[in-house]
């Protein structure tokens, strides 16, 4: 096999990167639905917290994408 | 005899018809990587190109550099015009991202002309009751500025307002330009990316500098020292800290790049993916358009495309208020 080794590692790290990124994303999303549930009238800036949280969370999962992407 | 005859031409027919079904699937399979690797230029398709560049749907710059006016010894005039645009049959990669930075150049300054021209366009007859475009102007530039306001604080706010909408208005765009048919989006290039960071880097310090003083823009730096404990930690912090600051540019604009590239490649792997269905059909051999099934995909990258320009501002935002003294109330 002439594969170099990051061919092997990139999807790796990057399959790694997306277990915490759902993890992390489970919680807050589920902590966000959580809260509009206890409070409604209060579901709009919820909705726009959870968006921030979440794209800053999804930011480490493509982190290792780019990682992948470029180093092949 | 003539029963052997028969036998033996029909064994010969099934023999013809077999190789014939042979040669059938034999061009369905060539027809299904064809249409895999979508050579042909498709009209809803997608493109692969020779090397390792990853897959993005048609643009206007693909189709210039594989027209018919791409060649030297026929049309001279449109080759010169067309060479500094074209990346595709440029045997030096090197020499290709020079060409592809072009290309997003001119991307933006068509995006930067065409936000000019709507802002004039709709402010051109301010009135007391607006009409409909400056009207919907007003609404983003006030929702806008009512979001940064809340986090920079009422009385130091109003004066990065400017900076911090232009780089909204102009990431949003940017990330727009994707969506239109033939065009290309610049944030999917990472040179676009690294320098709107380095720039709210810069602004950053800059603001810290002006507004806090060299002396306390250093003691910010060590971490606020303030009795004997502090200040021998403070390598440590300034350490730390050094680090913190540097490596902001640094997320900001990978995380607009590989979240806007990586929709790009998203959006052509699924348009092959299309073209691929199509040439499975028995008729088939280079089709042209294939079932969209990137659709789907359309709408995720709008959502994402405005997020993405929305979170770069908001954190250049939270940056700068970081910089400011906290000593106010929200």
């Amino acid at each position: 096999m002439d594969m170099n080794l990051i061919q092997i590692g990139g999807p790796i790290g990057l399959g790694l990167a997306a277990l915490g990124a759902g993890l992390g994303l489970g919680r807050a999303v589920g902590s966000a639905v959580e809260a509009a549930g206890r409070q409604p009238e209060a579901s709009g800036k919820i909705q726009v917290m959870m968006i921030i949280g979440c794209a800053f969370i999804e930011a480490l999962a493509i982190y290792a994408f780019i990682v992948a992407l470029l180093l092949k | 005899m003539t029963g052997t005859v028969e036998h033996s031409i029909d064994s010969g027919l099934e023999h013809v018809q077999q190789s014939a079904h042979d040669g059938v699937e034999a061009a369905r399979e060539v027809s299904h990587d064809v249409g895999q690797a979508a050579e042909g230029a498709a009209h809803e398709g997608a493109k692969v190109h020779h090397g390792e560049h990853p897959p993005e749907l048609t643009n206007f710059f693909m189709l210039l550099s594989t027209s018919r006016l791409n060649d030297e010894q026929a049309h001279p005039v449109a080759y010169k015009l067309i060479k500094p645009f074209d990346n595709l049959n440029e045997p030096d990669p090197m020499k290709s991202v020079v060409h592809t930075a072009n290309q997003n150049v001119l991307v933006s300054m068509m995006s930067v002309v065409l936000v000019i021209v709507v802002a004039r366009v709709a402010m051109s007859k301010m009135a007391l009751i607006p009409s409909r475009a400056q009207s919907a102007c007003e609404l983003v530039i006030e929702g806008l500025r009512d979001f940064f306001i809340s986090i920079l604080g009422e009385k130091h706010g109003p004066r990065y307002i400017p900076f911090l909408l232009a780089l909204f208005i102009f990431i949003w765009t940017n990330n727009m330009m994707g969506m239109v048919p033939i065009m290309k989006s610049p944030s999917a290039f990472f040179a676009n990316n690294i320098v709107l960071g380095i720039m709210v880097f810069l602004y950053v310090q800059y603001t810290g500098i002006r507004y806090l003083g060299p002396k306390h823009y250093v003691l910010h730096l060590l971490g606020n020292p303030n009795d004997a404990v502090t200040w021998a930690l403070s390598p440590l912090m300034l350490f730390l800290e050094l680090i913190g600051e540097l490596i902001k540019p640094l997320s900001l604009s990978l995380r607009l790049f590989g979240n806007i590239m990586g929709e790009d490649i998203l959006l052509g792997v699924f348009a092959i993916m299309g073209l691929g269905i199509v040439a499975l059909l028995p008729m088939v051999d280079n089709p042209w358009i294939g079932l969209p099934l990137h659709l789907p995909f359309m709408f995720l990258s709008l959502l994402l495309g405005t997020i993405q320009a929305m979170i770069f501002s908001l954190l250049a935002c939270v940056y700068i208020s970081l910089m400011l003294p906290h000593d106010e109330a929200h």
